[in-house]
């Protein structure tokens, strides 16, 4: 760099994996962070805190109306029924998603993310050309990811710049009816709660559930 | 203040590439540096907006080149330095912050192993019970302030000078815009606001589409 904010970095270890194993031991000595527990942490939000998570909740939805009328009207409240809840979900709004409206959901400013029902947010979701476009050209955005919003159903784009945090209860696709709780939770994914995509069924799996 | 991080509404980034299979991370470090990152915030010393503004103080150019989780990085760096735990050259350069109170050097005992997943699973409540009634109702009409403060906002440019009709009473937060300056908390109410996506990108947009934002009271006027 030749510029005015010219820095030269030559004897710092720029290597990320340095850096934060110099972070971690500062941390530990200062008796702000116990390092044993950095691995708990992580591996929560690899095995146990996921969208297998908001998959179930949607699932419950779609078969039990009561369920679906708690999650609409306080859904942290009616996920801590399925035994989720916590950091960056303490004030959770689910989505309905109908045949008039389609929501989807963005951070511009950062990354926010309901992360008891979806687990960490993928690349996409944290960047730029996402968080620019989704907010001014959703539809042009959807369609590029695979999903076409027809021209009269209007599109709600929820921006969760404060404390709230959003997810999209999507629709039940047609050909589920009579499938369990749990055939329908397997066909809930992670970018249909997030709104950029819907919740569908092959031919295949529809022949399935009536055989 | 008007950052690179402020990106709603900008052109110019490309496509929305997506990772079939992404897993949760993609490298050791990445996940060494969630983990941390966790545990230093469970302390108490820093809070999220703190570390946000660290974020946003990148210099654009290193703001676009450095992954996130880098700039995760950066953001404890900054914030033991600028408590004095510590002198680390920071990983990116950035500018210093504009009005700041001295940060806070309290924090609890570390977290231990055993009380992680029930202090995820706690969460920290961000919601308080105020006695100030809210100024605006439901269906007000309410214009985004136009302001472009130098420091932390949540306000985004995209809505600012915007009308939009306030759709939710949210209960009331300590506003950000305080709390990562090092500031007193700041209690308001919080709005869901309704933006016709005309009103904020003109006539080539969708006349059915809506923008719905959270706004807190100190960002509106009555319109």
């Amino acid at each position: 760099m030749s510029d005015s904010h010219s820095h030269s970095h030559t004897d710092v270890p720029k290597a990320p994996a340095l850096r934060i194993k110099a972070i971690e031991t500062v941390l530990a000595e200062k008796g702000l962070i116990d390092p044993m527990a950095i691995e708990e942490v992580i591996q929560a939000y690899e095995t146990k805190i996921g969208p297998r998570n908001g998959a179930q909740v949607v699932a419950r939805a779609w078969v039990d109306p009561s369920f679906k009328e708690r999650l609409l009207a306080d859904a942290p409240k009616a996920v801590a029924e399925l035994g989720y809840s916590g950091l960056m979900g303490e004030n959770m709004v689910a989505l309905e998603n109908t045949s008039t409206v389609h929501n989807v959901f963005v951070c511009t400013l950062c990354s926010c993310y309901p992360w008891p029902v979806l687990g960490l947010p993928p690349t996409w979701y944290k960047s730029a050309p996402y968080r620019s476009r989704i907010v001014m050209e959703p539809r042009a955005v959807l369609a590029e990811m695979g999903l076409e919003v027809p021209a009269e159903t209007e599109v709600r784009v929820w921006d969760s710049n404060a404390e709230l945090r959003y997810f999209v209860l999507p629709m039940r696709p047609p050909g589920t009816e009579g499938w369990s709780e749990q055939q329908l939770a397997a066909i809930v994914t992670r970018d249909a709660m997030i709104g950029t995509a819907s919740a569908t069924i092959s031919p295949d799996e529809q022949k399935g559930a009536h055989a | 203040m008007n950052g690179i991080h402020d990106v709603g509404g900008m052109q110019g980034f490309g496509k929305v590439e997506q990772e079939h299979n992404e897993p949760v991370f993609h490298e050791e470090w990445e996940r060494r540096t969630f983990g941390t990152m966790f545990l230093f915030l469970a302390s108490g010393i820093a809070c999220i907006p703190e570390l946000r503004y660290s974020t946003e103080r990148i210099y654009a150019k290193e703001y676009l080149e450095n992954s996130y989780f880098r700039r995760w990085i950066h953001s404890i760096e900054e914030a033991l330095n600028c408590r004095g735990l510590a002198e680390i050259e920071n990983l990116l350069p950035h500018s210093a912050p504009i009005g700041s109170a001295q940060p806070s050097m309290e924090h609890g005992p570390p977290l231990p192993k055993d009380f992680v997943m029930a202090a995820l699973a706690a969460g920290v409540p961000s919601r308080v019970e105020t006695e100030a009634a809210p100024r605006f109702a439901l269906g007000d009409t309410v214009l985004a302030k136009n302001i472009h403060p130098r420091g932390h906002t949540r306000l985004p440019r995209y809505v600012r000078g915007k009308r939009g009709e306030v759709v939710g009473l949210r209960g009331s937060f300590a506003l950000d815009d305080r709390i990562a300056h090092h500031l007193s908390p700041d209690l308001q109410p919080v709005y869901s606001v309704r933006f016709p996506a005309r009103e904020l990108w003109g006539a080539d947009a969708s006349e059915n589409d809506a923008i719905y934002i959270d706004l807190w009271e100190s960002h509106l006027d009555a319109a």
